[in-house]
C-alpha cells in the first residue's frame, strides 16, 4: 500500500516536471514533432516589442557545425501568415547560405515578424531540412524563442482626445518650382507655333522649310498653262473643267499682272478692265484683247452653254491663253553692275 | 439627267424674242431715255414678277407702264391709294341689285392685265395687303366667288421717296413679294430736251400694239426653258448668302451693317430675272452678267439695314456693290 501510494506520488512529480515541456512544445501546423537532442538555438532581435512593430527572427547554422559536411541543399518549410496564435509573418524565410565545391559551409536565415495584440509568445520551433548528396534527408530544428509584445499604456485621468490633424503642407521645393516653370514655357511655345503656323498660312507661306521666291505673273501664268496642256482634260469628256481652269489661269494672271480685281469680274467686265489698262500699257494692243475676249466667249459658251468645242478650238483656246500671256508679260531685266 | 439641246433653244429664242426689238422701239416713242426702266418692265412681264418703282413725281412712271399696257393690247388700271381708300374699293364688293333682288359682284380695278398702284405707301395696310395678296395668288375672292385675275397679271407699285410723312410704310414681307424694286432716276438733259419737244408737238406720239397678251404668255414659257448651268446657280446662292453671312464671304465689315439678308424667294427672283434677261439679249443660256444685270434690281429692297449703316448713309446698293465685287464669278 506505501509502495502504491509512492508510486503515485513519482508520476505525479513527474508528470509536473513534464508540464512546462508539454505547454511550450507548440508546432507549426503540419510539421511533425521532433528529436530534443537536434534542437539549436534561435534569436529574436529583440525579444520585446510595442504592438506593431517588426522584429527579425533570425536562425543560423554555424560553420564549425558537424551536421552540415556534405548537406548539398537545405529549405524550411513554407510558412503560414499567422504562425502563432497573435504573430504574424511579414516576409518569407529569407536564406542567405554560402556554398563550396557545391556543399554548404554555412547558413542564416529570418523571417521578419509583427503583432498586433500584446501577450507573451512563444514563437513555433522551426525545422530545417538537409539533403546529402546519396539523396538522405535529415532534419535539424531551431527553438522558437518567446516574444513580449506590449501595449502603450494610455493615462486615462490625463488623456485628452484631439481632432484630425490637417493634411501637412509641406513648402515647394526647387524642382517642383522647375517643372511648373518648364511646363510654362513649354505652354508658350505651343501657342507661339500655333500662332506663327497661322500667320503663315494667311500669308499662304510654307510651314516648313524656306520660303521660295515667287514666279512673276507670266512665268506662272504659263507654267499652268503648261500643266492644262498637259492635262488634255477636253480628251476627258472634262471640257467645262477644262475652261474653267484655263479661265481661272488667266484671271490669276491679270489680277497678278495688273492688278484687276480678275476673279469676281464676268468676261465682259474683264474686257473692259483691260481696255482701260491699254492707255497706259502698250503691251496690251487692241489684238491681244480681241484674242483674250475670243477665248473667254468659247470658255463661256462651254461653261454656261454645254457648248461642246471641237479639239481644234479647245487647243486654240490654250493657245490663245499662251499668246496673250507671252505677248503682255512684264519681263524686267536685270540691271548689270 | 436632263438634256437640253441649247442650239435648238438659242433658235426658238431668237425667233421668239423677235418682239423685243419692236416693242421696245415702240415704247421708245413715247418714253425718252428711261431704259433701265423699260427694260426691268420687260424683265417683270417675261418673268412674271411685280416691280417696285421709287422715284419722284413726272418720270413717266404712269406714261411707261399704260404705254406697255397700250403694246401689248392689254387692260391697263390706275390706282391712286389714298390713306381712305377701302380695299373694296381695289378687289370690288357684292352691290346688292333691286331689280334682281340678289348680290351682284362688283369687280374693282385690279382685275387689269397691268395695274399702277400708284403712291402705294399712302394707304394702311389693310390696303396693301389686299392688294399684295391678289399679287401673290392671283386671284381675288368677292363674298363667295373667287376670280382668278387675267393673264398677264403685272402690278407696278410706286413709291415716292422724298414725302415719308403720312405713309404706311411697306412691311418687309410685303416688299418681298416684288421682284423687282427700280429706282427712277432723272433724265439726262439731252432727254429732258426731247421731252420738251415732244410735249410741244400738235400731236403726243403714241405706240402701236405690236404684241398679244397670248404672246406674253408664249414668250414666258420660253423663259423658263432658257439654260441655266449648275455654275450659274451656284452663284446666285453665294450671292444671295453673302447677304446673309457675309463672314464667310470674306465681308467682315458688311457683317454690322445688315440686319438680315435675303430670303429664298430672292434667290428664284434672281434666278428668273436673269433668264428673262438672257431672253432679251436674244440668249438661250444664263451667263454671270445676266445674274450681276438684274442683282441691284432683285436684292436692293431684299436687305435689311441696322441702324448703324444709317448712320454712315449707307444703302443696300453699297451693300451689293461690295457683295458683287467680293463673290468670285464662275
Amino acid at each position: 500500500m506505501h509502495g502504491l501510494v509512492m508510486r503515485k506520488i513519482i508520476i505525479l512529480v513527474w508528470g509536473f516536471l513534464q508540464l512546462p515541456a508539454v505547454l511550450a512544445g507548440q508546432q507549426i501546423p503540419g510539421i511533425p514533432e521532433h528529436d530534443e537532442a537536434r534542437v539549436m538555438e534561435s534569436v529574436l532581435e529583440k525579444d520585446s516589442i510595442l504592438i506593431g512593430d517588426q522584429v527579425w527572427w533570425t536562425m543560423i547554422l554555424p560553420e564549425n557545425t558537424s551536421d552540415i559536411a556534405g548537406i548539398e541543399t537545405v529549405n524550411f518549410p513554407e510558412l503560414p501568415h499567422l504562425i502563432t496564435e497573435g504573430v504574424e509573418a511579414l516576409s518569407p524565410i529569407l536564406l542567405d547560405s554560402v556554398y563550396r565545391k557545391k556543399h554548404l559551409e554555412s547558413l542564416k536565415a529570418r523571417v521578419l515578424l509583427t503583432s498586433f495584440d500584446s501577450g507573451s509568445y512563444r514563437l513555433p520551433d522551426m525545422p530545417l531540412y538537409l539533403r546529402k548528396p546519396d539523396g538522405v534527408v535529415d532534419t535539424l530544428w531551431y527553438r522558437g524563442p518567446r516574444l513580449y509584445v506590449n501595449t502603450i499604456q494610455v493615462d486615462t485621468t490625463s488623456f485628452q482626445a484631439f481632432g484630425l490633424k490637417p493634411q501637412m503642407r509641406y513648402p515647394l521645393t526647387l524642382n517642383e518650382i522647375l517643372v511648373a516653370v518648364g511646363l510654362l514655357l513649354v505652354l508658350a511655345g505651343i501657342i507661339w507655333l500655333i500662332v506663327w503656323i497661322i500667320k503663315r498660312r494667311r500669308k499662304n507661306l510654307p510651314v516648313f522649310g524656306l520660303s521660295r521666291p515667287k514666279d512673276p505673273p507670266h512665268i506662272a501664268a504659263l507654267k499652268a498653262l503648261e500643266a492644262i496642256r498637259k492635262q488634255e482634260l477636253w480628251k476627258k469628256q472634262s471640257v467645262k473643267q477644262y475652261y474653267t481652269v484655263l479661265t481661272d489661269t488667266v484671271r490669276i494672271y491679270l489680277r497678278d499682272r495688273w492688278g484687276i480685281q480678275a476673279m469676281e469680274q464676268t468676261s465682259a467686265e474683264m474686257i473692259g478692265s483691260l481696255n482701260r489698262k491699254a492707255d497706259g500699257d502698250p503691251l496690251l494692243t487692241d489684238e491681244t484683247i480681241s484674242t483674250l475676249e475670243d477665248m473667254l466667249r468659247t470658255g463661256d459658251l462651254a461653261k454656261f452653254a454645254k457648248h461642246t468645242p471641237s479639239d481644234t478650238e479647245n487647243e486654240t483656246s490654250l493657245n490663245q491663253a499662251v499668246e496673250f500671256v507671252t505677248q503682255t508679260a512684264l519681263i524686267e531685266e536685270e540691271k548689270e553692275g | 439627267m436632263e438634256t437640253v439641246n441649247i442650239k435648238e433653244l438659242n433658235e426658238r429664242i431668237q425667233r421668239e424674242s423677235a418682239f423685243v426689238d419692236i416693242l421696245t422701239l415702240e415704247m421708245g416713242k413715247v418714253i425718252v431715255g428711261q431704259k433701265q426702266l423699260v427694260e426691268n418692265l420687260l424683265i417683270g412681264l417675261l418673268a412674271n414678277g411685280h416691280i417696285l418703282l421709287e422715284g419722284v413725281p413726272g418720270l413717266a412712271k404712269t406714261l411707261a407702264i399704260r404705254t406697255l399696257a397700250s403694246v401689248v393690247d392689254a387692260k391697263f388700271s390706275r390706282i391712286q391709294f389714298t390713306p381712305d381708300l377701302l380695299p373694296a374699293d381695289l378687289i370690288g364688293t357684292l352691290i346688292y341689285s333691286q331689280r334682281t333682288e340678289e348680290f351682284q359682284v362688283k369687280k374693282g380695278p385690279v382685275f387689269a392685265n397691268f395695274i399702277l398702284a400708284d403712291e402705294i405707301n399712302r394707304s394702311p395696310a389693310k390696303v396693301q395687303s389686299a392688294l399684295l395678296e391678289a399679287m401673290q395668288e392671283r386671284q381675288v375672292t368677292i363674298g363667295e366667288h373667287t376670280f382668278p385675275l387675267p393673264e398677264p397679271f403685272l402690278v407696278l407699285a410706286t413709291q415716292n421717296p422724298i414725302e415719308q410723312e403720312g405713309t404706311y410704310p411697306l412691311p418687309e414681307a410685303q416688299v418681298d413679294r416684288f421682284m423687282l424694286k427700280v429706282l427712277v432716276d432723272y433724265p439726262a438733259k439731252e432727254e429732258e430736251k426731247l421731252i420738251i419737244r415732244m410735249n410741244n408737238m400738235e400731236e403726243f406720239p403714241t405706240a402701236s400694239q405690236v404684241i398679244k397678251p397670248a404672246d406674253i404668255r408664249k414668250a414666258r414659257e420660253v423663259v423658263r426653258e432658257v439654260y441655266m448651268d449648275e455654275k450659274i446657280e451656284r452663284y446666285v446662292v453665294d450671292l444671295v448668302f453673302a447677304t446673309r453671312e457675309p463672314n464667310q464671304y470674306n465681308l467682315k465689315d458688311l457683317a454690322p451693317l445688315i440686319s438680315y439678308g435675303a430670303s429664298p424667294r430672292a434667290s428664284i427672283s434672281l434666278a428668273i430675272a436673269a433668264k428673262a434677261y438672257a431672253f432679251i439679249r436674244r440668249r438661250g443660256y444664263v451667263i454671270p452678267e445676266d445674274i450681276r444685270a438684274v442683282a441691284y434690281e432683285v436684292l436692293r429692297h431684299r436687305i435689311g439695314l441696322t441702324y448703324e449703316a444709317e448712320a454712315e448713309n449707307i444703302v443696300s446698293e453699297n451693300i451689293i456693290t461690295s457683295i458683287i465685287n467680293a463673290v468670285e464669278v464662275p
